[in-house]
């Protein structure tokens, strides 16, 4: 075969051969979505001294730090901890509690991007396990203004895979199905609720400042509800997370500080030796390892990411299975969350 | 005319074509939001294209294209981090939607780069020229690219077919275990 053989093979395979017809109801829809934006003004020519002045305005403000209003998580380079650096989880939280008061940029409302990935049990084909994986997009009112935000998962996109080589064969043999054909699980947000927890509903604004008399009124709360915790060292820490975390979290810088101070009483919490969240990026890692009646031993991981009191990354690893996962082995991740940019804007 | 007719006249013209680019390496699904994000970026800096706008049209649709990638392999990396092993990751979308399986598998092998520019030209029907913008890349280096990968895929597809048309090879000791069980 020579040269010419192989390019016409390689047209006749062309998959989309013909030219798709312009004037259709989507190119329409198309046009009109694109026409609605605005257009970038052509850029002016600016003086020397101009670029000057300007240059050294933006060297003052990364300098002063704190003032911009986009941050992005990246990997960036990691220095690991030197031996016994790792800092009792109490000083972290009281740390992050001291950062959560710091109000940073401009915009009334906090955009978050991020990923939710966990283990889905299927029970056709014999029974496999694949991880779905599902874009998040929330938008919050920030520092606590009054207004409701919006959560949606999966919309920018999903996907599924086998969890083992095993599970591979059987997700083959069930016709590969896609995000759309999964079953649904009844969990709204990002994380499951594993230790079928119920939620906190009071005011966090009227928890008492004392971290020990806040733990105490919020197991009150709860247990005013006919609920009282097994555990209550695991409910505040899953409780206390839950509220803090970062795709949701509605709360003013001062009823994030309380709900950190009230983590640093808990006394069964540990940090992780880690420099980094699983993604790469340097963080603290902070764990509570708890029962569950369902899914077994669960470790509780968040990732606060280094020098804020933002949560980069959670995720609940299995210690020992349960009998909602006993097909899972010890150290598989049940579910996991990764915030990938948070942007302040005034666009809600 | 105003800018709005002459964006909506270049649009009609090149929506199409775009559409087709895109559709032969993304699904479907996702292929409307990429073109759509395309046409966003050439009327935000509408004043910046060129006469011949397709093969910029072309790039600045790769660009989104690799950003669907990347947000594919950060979904990737997060299930495998829940799987704790690596995964296997599915081919190109525009190799695995080729239904001649010796020409997919000889796609397969060819480098990336490679397997683009040989696509430019046998699908999309540029010029050296064109598919040269598209890439980003002078002229002749895209000619020497494109030569060179041309012979690659004829060397691979003529070696396919000699394996495919050669007899099986025959097993030089018979299986020693290999026993009639009487009744």
């Amino acid at each position: 075969m020579n040269d010419h053989d192989a390019m016409a093979r390689l047209a006749a395979a062309n998959p989309v051969p013909e030219i798709i017809a312009p004037g259709s109801s989507q190119a329409s829809f198309c046009l009109r979505g694109v026409l609605a934006q605005p257009r970038v003004e052509p850029p002016r020519r600016r003086n020397r001294a101009g670029r000057v002045v300007l240059a050294a305005a933006a060297m003052v403000l990364i300098a002063g730090g704190g003032t911009a209003a986009v941050r992005e998580m990246r990997p960036e380079r990691v220095t690991p901890p030197p031996g016994n650096a790792i800092p009792a989880p109490s000083a972290v939280f009281t740390a992050a509690a001291g950062l959560a008061g710091q109000v940073r940029g401009e915009g009334q409302f906090l955009h978050v991007t991020g990923t939710a990935g966990r283990v889905v049990h299927v029970d056709s084909a014999g029974g496999y396990d694949v991880i779905r994986v599902d874009s998040v997009q929330g938008v919050q009112p920030a520092d606590g203004r009054p207004g409701e935000g919006w959560l949606t998962i999966g919309e920018q996109g999903a996907s599924v895979r086998p969890l083992t080589a095993g599970d591979a064969a059987a997700y083959r043999r069930d016709g590969s199905p896609g995000p759309a054909r999964l079953p649904r699980e009844p969990e709204a947000g990002p994380s499951p609720d594993l230790a079928d927890d119920p939620e906190f509903d009071g005011e966090v604004g009227e928890l008492p400042d004392d971290p020990a008399t806040a733990a105490a009124a919020m197991i009150d709360r709860a247990a005013g509800d006919g609920f009282r915790p097994a555990d209550d060292q695991g409910w505040l820490f899953r409780e206390c997370t839950r509220l803090l975390d970062t795709f949701t979290n509605s709360l003013s810088g001062g009823d994030r500080a309380k709900i950190f101070r009230t983590l640093a009483g808990l006394n069964r919490v540990r940090t992780l030796d880690t420099a980094t969240d699983p993604l790469g990026r340097p963080a603290i890692g902070l764990a509570y390892t708890g029962q569950t009646r369902r899914y077994g031993l669960i470790d509780w991981q968040i990732f606060l990411r280094k020098g804020s009191d933002q949560i980069g990354f959670t995720q609940a690893v299995v210690r020992r299975p349960g009998p909602a996962n006993r097909t899972l082995t010890p150290g598989v991740v049940q579910y996991s969350t990764a915030v990938t940019h948070v942007v302040r804007s005034n666009t809600p | 005319m105003s800018g709005h007719e002459q964006f909506t006249a270049m649009f009609r013209e090149h929506y199409p074509l775009v559409l087709a680019f895109v559709s032969r390496r993304i699904d479907a699904a996702r292929a409307h939001d990429v073109v759509a994000d395309t046409f966003t970026t050439a009327w935000r800096h509408f004043d910046r294209l060129p006469a011949q706008p397709l093969p910029w049209l072309y790039r600045v649709a790769r660009n989104s294209l690799a950003n669907e990638m990347r947000s594919d392999r950060r979904q990737a990396r997060v299930a495998e981090r829940i799987a704790g092993h690596r995964i296997e990751q599915t081919p190109d979308h525009a190799v695995s939607v080729v239904a001649d399986t010796g020409l997919r598998q000889a796609l397969l092998r060819l480098s990336p780069a490679d397997r683009e520019a040989l696509l430019l030209i046998g699908w999309e029907g540029l010029d050296n020229e064109a598919a040269a913008t598209v890439l980003g890349c002078s002229t002749v280096t895209f000619k020497v690219r494109v030569h060179r990968a041309r012979r690659r895929l004829a060397k691979l597809l003529t070696a396919d077919e000699t394996s495919a048309e050669a007899p099986a090879p025959l097993p030089l000791h018979a299986p020693a275990s290999r026993k009639a069980r009487s009744a």
